[in-house]
C-alpha cells in the first residue's frame, strides 16, 4: 500500500516542467524555501499545484540554485492523501520477515531522511492523527517522532513539508485547523485569468492560440455555474483535455462534449446548457 | 397527448419548443454567460395575467407583440417558438433571444449615459417613433458586437436575419420608400435637436420608409454575419480588417457614400446607421442615430393603418393586440423588420429599476435614513441585494472578461464620463435621501403595476412533474406560489380568510363545494384554546412520552489514539499483536460522544375542498388493536396508549380535526425542541398550485402562528407533486440530521389538469409516488397519512413501503400522528 503512495519524480528532465507564472508564488516559494518554511498551496484541482511543485523542485534540485542538493536522489515525494490515510502509512511500519520485524520507512520519512520535498496532496483528506506529525515537523523543532520505534528523526537541512488542499471542496469542519495553518507559508491557487489559461492550453496540448482563448473563455464561463451540482468548475486539466480531442481530430464541439459536459455533472439540463454555451463560444 | 394543445397544424406542433421544456437549460446558460444568476420566465407573467387585471394594456407593448424583452432581473420569452420548422431551430431562436437580450447588458445597453432614457424619449414629438427605432438601432448593433464577442454565433445570426429577409416584403420600389437620408444635413452628435420638420404629403409612407430602412439594415447585418468567423480579441484596432471592411466602406467614406451605396443595397444604409455595426459603437451612438434619422421619419406621413410586419419573435399568431393598443398615440405598426430573436430592449424600464436599486442599497447600507413606507415594501419585495442582471449596468464586468478588448474599453469611457455617482449619493442627507427613494419607489410601483409585474410579489416556483405516459418530467409544469395565511381579526366570524381570497374558487366549475364559505367553517379564534381544553389528556400523554425522547442519547466512538477511557478489548488485541511481532496501532482509547437531537419536520396539509366534508359524528368505541392498521405495525408498536377518545361535537369538519391534530404536534414539538414547520397545499391547475405557510421552521409558536393554523381552511383540489416538491426544497435547507415530511390527506392526489383524463387518479398517483422518491432520495423521510378509507389502494402503490397508514376512524388522528411522529424519528 505504501508503494502505491508515492510516486518518485523520475530522473530529472533536462528541462524544468513548463510552467507559466500567474502571480508572485515562484517568488514567494523561493523565499520560503530559503527560509526552510513549510508551504501550503490551496486551490481547486487542476489549476497546476503539483505542476508548479514540480516545476520548482526541478529549479531547487536540478537547477543552477540546486548546489548539494543536485544528489538527492528522489526530490519529490508526492503523497496522495485519502480518508483511511493514517500517520502510520506516512512514517512507516514493521513489516514481519520470517520471525523477525522489519523497519520500513514510509514517505514522509524517507524525505525527511534525505532532504527532499514531501508533497502531502488534499491533505485535509487525511486522518487527524496525521496532524500531529505535521505540527512537530513544522514549528521550529523540525522534527519527526517515529514513536513506534522510540525514535525522534532531526529533519535533513534541506528537507521541506508541502500541503495542498481544496478549499472548495470540504465542508468549513473539515478544514485546516487555524493553529495548523499558521504554520505555514500559504500560496493561493486558482484557475488562471482566460489569457494565461490560453497561453497554457496553447502550449499543453499545441494548438493554435485562438482556438486555445476560445476554450479559456468557455472554461472562465463554466466556472460561473460552481454551485450547480459540480464542485469544481472545468478545470484547467479537462480543458487542456478537449485541446488533445480536438488536436487529434474530434470536432470542437463534440470534443467539448466529451471532454467537459459529460465530465463535470450528471444534470443533463446542465449539460445541455453547457453544450450552448460552447456552441455560442466555439466557431 | 391530449394536453399538448391542439395546433392549427401537426408539422408546426412537433416541430414547436415549450418555454416550459427549456426555460431551465436557458437559466444555466445565462448564469454562465453572465456570471450570475437570472430568471426566464414566459411573458405571460410580464403581460397582465392577473385576472383582475384582464384587459389591461401593456403600454412597452412587447408582451403582447410576443417580443422578448427584460426588466433587468429576469429575461421574458415567448411561451412557445415556432418559428422554424425544426425543433433545433425553434430551440435556437429562443437561445439567441436570451444571448441578444444578455448582449444589451454586456454592450452596454442600459449603461448610465450623459441622459436618462426616459427623458431622452421623452424629448420627441412622437417617443414611439423614437422608440422604435431605438429598438431596432440597437439590435443591429448588439448583434454585431455579438457576432465579434463570440465566434460560434454566426451560422445562427445567419439564420434568423435570412429568415427575416425572407419575410421582409420587397419593398415595390426603391425609389417609393427610400425616405431620402441625403436631403437631411449630417447630424453631428453636437447639434442640437432641430424642430420637427414639417410633414410632407408626398413620398413614401411613414411605415414603408422605416421597413425599408429595417431590410437595408438586414442587409448589412447579412453582410457582417457572412463574413466567416475570426479569430477574436487579437488586441485591439483594426485586426480583422475583412470583418468590418464591407461596413466600413460606407460608413467611413464621408462624402462619396451615395454612390456606392446605390450599387450595393447592403452598403445603402444612412452613415448613422451603418457605424453601429462597427466595432467600438456604444448605445450613444445608437442614441445620436436615433435623433438624426427622427427627423426624417417624423416628417414622412403616416401610413393608412398598414399592418406590422409580423415579424414578432413568438409563434406567428401571438402578435394579437386587441382594440386597446389604440390608446398608444404611436401606431403599433411602428415595428420595424427584425430577426426573430430581437426583443425589445424596454432601457426605461431597465433605468427606472437600476436608479432605484442604487438608491435603495445606499439606503440600506445608512442606518440614519429611514425610507417611506412605499419604498421599504418595495425594498422588502424586490430584494435590493439580489438584483440581478441590473447591477452589471453599473459597469461591472467581472464575469465578461474576454470580450473584445475594444468594447469594453469604450464601455470603460462611458462609465468614466458618467461620473461617480456613487459619491454624489454619499453626499445626500437622511431627508433628501429617503424622500428621493420614495419618490422613485412610487414611480417603480405604478410601473410594476402597469406592466403587470406586481405578481413579482409572490415569488413563483416552478416544478417539474412527472408524466408517467411520456415515463419523463414535463419541465417546468407546475407554477407554485407561497402565500401566507392571514386570519381575519381576532373574534371574527365567517369563512377564514387566506390572502389570496376564496372568491376564486369554483371558478371553471370546478368542485362547487371548493368555496371556503361552508356553514360549517366558523372561525371562532379560539380553535386552539378549544382544542386544547379538549384534548388535555391526550396532550398531557403526548407531551410526557415525547419527554422521553429527549434526553441526550450517547454513542461509543472506538479505535481512538486518544480518548477518555481505554477500549479492553483493543488492548488486549494489542497485546496479542505485539505478542505475534505484528506492529500495533495504538488506537485503543474510545470515546463518547454527544448526540443531540437533530430533527427537522415538515407537516403539510391537504387543504383541498374535499376536506370541508363533515366527520361523521358517531364515534365508536375503538377497540385496543383495531388501529393501528398492519402496514405500519412495527414501526412504533413500543408505544401504546390506551384508547380514549373524546366525542366529536358535531359539525367538525374533516379539515378541523387535521388542525386539531396539528395543533398537538405542535405543542409536543415544543416540548421535544425538535425543528418544525407547518404548511397546506391546495390550487387549481398547474400554474396555480398554492402553498400556504402557517408556521414556517424559524416562527415561534405564538398567538399569530396559531392563528394561522386555526385559519387554514379547505380551498380548491390536491395536486400533491409540487407541494412535496417544494416542502422537500424547504426541508433540504435545514441543517438536521434526521429529516421528515408527513403528508396529512383525505384523498387520493388531483386536480383538474392532472394528467389528461381527468377520471384517471393513474397520473397524479404517479407524480406524487415519483415526488416522494425524489424527497426521500435527499435524505428525507416521508409519510402519508390519510383518513380516506379507500387510501389503502393507492397510498400501497404510491408511498414508500410502510410509510403510510389509513386511518379508519378520523377522531384518532390526533392520537396516531405523534405516534407516528415518534416512529419515523426516534
Ligand atoms: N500555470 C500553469 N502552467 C503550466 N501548466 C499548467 C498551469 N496550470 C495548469 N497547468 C496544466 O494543468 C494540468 C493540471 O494541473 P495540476 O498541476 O495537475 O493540477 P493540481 O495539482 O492543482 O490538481 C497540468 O498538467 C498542466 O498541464
Ligand atoms: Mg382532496
Amino acid at each position: 500500500m505504501t508503494q502505491a503512495l508515492q510516486a518518485a519524480t523520475p530522473r530529472p528532465a533536462p528541462e524544468a516542467p513548463y510552467y507559466l507564472a500567474v502571480g508572485n508564488e515562484v517568488e514567494l516559494f523561493l523565499a520560503a524555501h530559503r527560509a526552510r518554511m513549510p508551504v501550503l498551496l490551496k486551490g481547486p484541482t487542476g489549476c497546476g499545484k503539483t505542476r508548479f511543485l514540480e516545476h520548482m523542485t526541478h529549479r531547487l534540485y536540478r537547477g543552477a540554485e540546486a548546489g548539494t542538493r543536485a544528489g538527492i536522489d528522489s526530490p519529490l515525494v508526492t503523497v496522495a492523501c485519502h480518508e483511511d490515510l493514517t500517520a502510520t502509512d506516512l512514517v512507516g511500519r514493521y513489516l514481519l520477515e520470517g520471525d523477525d520485524t522489519v523497519w520500513m520507512d514510509g514517505p514522509l520519512t524517507r524525505a525527511v531522511r534525505d532532504g527532499s520535498i514531501c508533497y502531502l496532496d488534499e491533505i485535509v483528506e487525511a486522518r487527524k492523527d496525521t496532524t500531529v506529525l505535521i505540527h512537530a515537523l513544522t514549528d521550529h523543532r523540525r522534527i519527526l517522532p517515529i514513536e513506534k520505534r522510540g525514535e525522534i528523526l532531526p529533519a535533513h537541512p534541506d528537507f521541506l513539508l508541502v500541503l495542498s488542499y481544496n478549499p472548495g471542496y470540504q465542508s468549513v469542519a473539515k478544514d485546516l485547523k487555524p493553529s495548523t495553518r499558521q504554520r505555514f507559508v500559504a500560496l493561493e491557487f486558482d484557475y488562471p485569468p482566460p489569457e494565461v489559461e490560453a497561453e497554457i492550453i496553447a502550449h499543453e496540448a499545441d494548438i493554435d492560440v485562438t482556438l486555445a482563448r476560445d476554450l479559456a473563455e468557455l472554461g472562465k464561463r463554466i466556472r460561473n455555474l460552481h454551485h450547480r451540482g459540480f464542485d469544481e468548475g472545468v478545470s484547467t486539466r479537462l480543458l487542456i483535455y478537449t485541446a488533445q480531442l480536438i488536436v487529434g481530430g474530434i470536432g470542437v464541439r463534440e470534443a467539448c462534449v466529451a471532454a467537459i459536459c459529460r465530465a463535470i455533472t450528471d444534470d443533463d439540463e446542465v449539460q445541455r446548457a453547457v453544450t450552448e454555451v460552447a456552441a455560442t463560444l466555439l466557431p | 397527448m391530449a394536453r399538448v394543445e391542439p395546433s392549427r397544424d401537426d408539422a408546426v406542433a412537433l416541430t414547436a419548443v415549450a418555454l416550459d421544456d427549456v426555460a431551465r437549460v436557458l437559466e444555466i446558460y445565462v448564469e454562465a454567460m453572465l456570471a450570475r444568476p437570472a430568471e426566464v420566465r414566459p411573458l405571460g407573467d410580464l403581460a397582465s395575467g392577473d385576472r383582475s387585471r384582464a384587459g389591461h394594456v401593456d403600454l412597452e407593448g412587447a408582451a403582447a407583440a410576443g417580443r422578448p424583452t427584460t426588466d433587468g432581473a429576469a429575461f421574458y420569452l415567448p411561451e412557445r417558438m415556432a418559428r422554424f420548422p425544426d425543433r433545433r431551430g425553434n430551440f435556437m431562436v429562443y437561445r439567441m433571444a436570451v444571448l441578444h437580450q444578455l448582449g444589451g447588458v454586456l454592450f452596454g445597453t442600459y449603461r448610465r449615459g450623459p441622459i436618462r432614457f426616459a427623458d431622452f424619449f421623452a424629448g420627441f414629438g412622437e417617443p414611439g417613433l423614437a422608440r422604435a427605432l431605438f429598438g431596432r438601432l440597437e439590435g443591429a448593433r448588439i448583434d454585431a458586437a455579438l457576432a465579434r464577442a463570440f465566434r460560434g454565433v454566426h451560422r445562427d445570426l445567419l439564420r434568423l436575419i435570412d429568415d427575416a429577409l425572407e419575410s421582409t416584403p420587397p419593398p415595390a420600389s426603391d425609389r417609393d420608400c427610400r425616405p431620402g437620408f441625403e436631403l437631411q444635413p449630417h447630424a453631428g452628435p453636437e447639434s442640437p435637436p432641430a424642430p420637427a420638420p414639417r410633414r410632407r404629403s408626398r413620398g413614401p409612407s411613414r411605415e414603408a420608409a422605416l421597413s425599408h430602412l429595417a431590410g437595408r439594415l438586414l442587409m448589412a447585418q447579412r453582410r457582417l454575419v457572412a463574413v466567416p468567423a475570426l479569430p477574436r480579441g487579437r488586441g485591439s484596432g483594426d485586426a480583422d480588417p475583412a470583418f468590418d471592411s464591407t461596413v466600413r466602406l460606407k460608413a467611413c467614406d464621408e462624402g462619396g457614400g451615395r454612390g456606392a451605396g446605390a450599387a450595393d443595397p447592403a452598403l445603402d444604409l444612412p452613415d448613422e446607421a451603418a457605424r453601429l455595426l462597427l466595432r467600438g459603437a456604444t448605445v450613444e451612438d445608437t442614441r445620436r442615430a436615433v435623433r438624426s434619422l427622427y427627423r426624417v421619419f417624423a416628417s414622412l406621413r403616416p401610413g393608412a393603418g398598414s399592418a406590422g410586419s409580423g415579424l414578432s419573435a413568438g409563434d406567428r399568431g401571438a402578435g394579437d393586440r386587441g382594440p386597446e393598443s389604440a390608446a398608444d398615440p404611436v401606431p403599433q405598426s411602428l415595428e420595424m423588420p427584425a430577426p426573430a430573436h430581437h426583443g425589445d430592449p424596454a432601457p426605461e424600464r431597465v433605468e427606472l429599476r437600476g436608479e432605484w436599486a442604487e438608491l435603495a442599497s445606499e439606503v440600506e447600507l445608512r442606518d440614519d435614513v429611514a425610507p417611506g413606507p412605499v419604498a421599504s415594501g418595495l425594498m422588502d419585495q424586490l430584494q435590493v441585494d439580489e438584483l440581478g442582471v441590473l447591477s452589471l449596468q453599473d459597469g461591472d464586468l467581472s464575469g465578461t472578461a474576454g470580450l473584445p478588448l475594444t468594447d469594453l474599453d469604450v464601455t470603460g469611457a462611458i462609465e468614466a464620463e458618467a461620473g461617480d455617482a456613487d459619491s454624489e449619493l454619499i453626499e445626500l442627507d437622511p431627508e433628501e435621501l429617503a424622500a428621493r427613494l420614495e419618490e422613485l419607489s412610487k414611480r417603480l410601483e405604478r410601473e410594476l403595476d402597469a406592466a403587470g409585474l406586481n405578481r413579482d410579489r409572490e415569488q413563483v416556483h416552478y416544478y417539474d412533474e412527472w408524466d408517467h405516459e411520456l415515463a419523463g418530467y414535463r419541465r417546468r409544469w407546475c407554477h407554485l406560489r407561497e402565500k401566507t395565511i392571514e386570519p381575519p381579526p381576532a373574534g371574527g366570524v365567517g369563512a377564514a380568510a387566506v390572502s389570496e381570497g376564496s372568491n376564486r374558487a369554483g371558478i371553471g366549475g370546478f368542485d362547487a363545494s371548493a368555496s371556503g364559505v361552508g356553514a360549517a367553517s366558523v372561525f371562532d379564534g379560539r380553535f386552539v384554546d378549544e382544542t386544547r381544553r379538549r384534548h388535555a389528556d391526550l396532550l398531557r400523554r403526548v407531551r410526557r412520552q415525547f419527554e422521553l425522547l429527549k434526553p441526550e442519547e450517547f454513542r461509543r466512538v472506538r479505535r481512538l489514539i486518544e480518548g477518555e477511557e481505554l477500549d479492553l478489548d483493543r488492548v488486549v488485541e494489542t497485546h496479542v499483536d505485539r505478542r505475534a511481532g505484528r506492529p500495533p496501532d495504538g488506537a485503543v482509547y474510545m470515546s463518547r460522544r454527544r448526540q443531540h437531537r437533530d430533527v427537522a419536520a415538515a407537516f403539510l396539509l391537504d387543504m383541498s375542498a374535499s376536506t370541508d366534508a363533515e366527520a361523521p359524528v358517531d364515534e365508536p368505541e375503538h377497540a385496543p388493536g383495531k388501529t393501528p392498521a398492519p402496514e405500519y405495525v412495527g414501526v412504533f408498536d413500543d408505544f401504546d396508549w390506551p384508547d380514549n377518545p373524546q366525542p366529536l361535537p358535531p359539525g367538525r369538519r374533516v379539515i378541523d380535526i387535521e388542525k386539531e391534530s396539528l395543533v398537538l404536534m405542535a405543542d409536543a414539538l415544543e416540548t421535544l425542541g425538535d425543528d418544525y414547520a407547518i404548511y397546506g397545499f391546495s390550487g387549481f391547475g398547474r400554474k396555480e398550485v398554492e402553498f400556504f405557510v402557517a408556521k414556517e421552521f424559524d416562527d415561534d409558536l405564538d398567538r399569530d402562528a396559531e392563528d394561522r393554523i386555526a385559519a387554514m381552511e379547505p380551498k380548491r383540489s390536491t395536486r400533491m407533486g409540487p407541494a412535496i416538491r417544494h416542502a422537500a426544497v424547504k426541508l433540504a435547507e435545514r441543517e438536521a440530521k434526521v429529516k421528515v415530511l408527513l403528508i396529512l390527506s383525505d384523498g387520493y392526489p388531483q386536480d383538474f389538469d392532472y394528467g389528461s383524463d381527468r377520471a384517471s387518479r393513474v397520473y397524479g398517483i404517479r407524480d406524487t409516488m415519483v415526488a416522494l422518491r425524489e424527497t426521500e432520495r435527499v435524505g428525507i423521510s416521508t409519510f402519508c397519512i390519510t383518513v380516506d378509507p379507500a387510501g389503502h389502494d393507492y397510498l400501497r402503490e404510491m408511498c414508500p413501503e410502510r410509510r403510510y397508514l389509513v386511518i379508519d376512524e378520523i377522531a384518532a388522528l390526533p392520537r396516531q400522528l405523534p405516534k407516528v411522529y415518534r416512529g419515523l424519528t426516534a
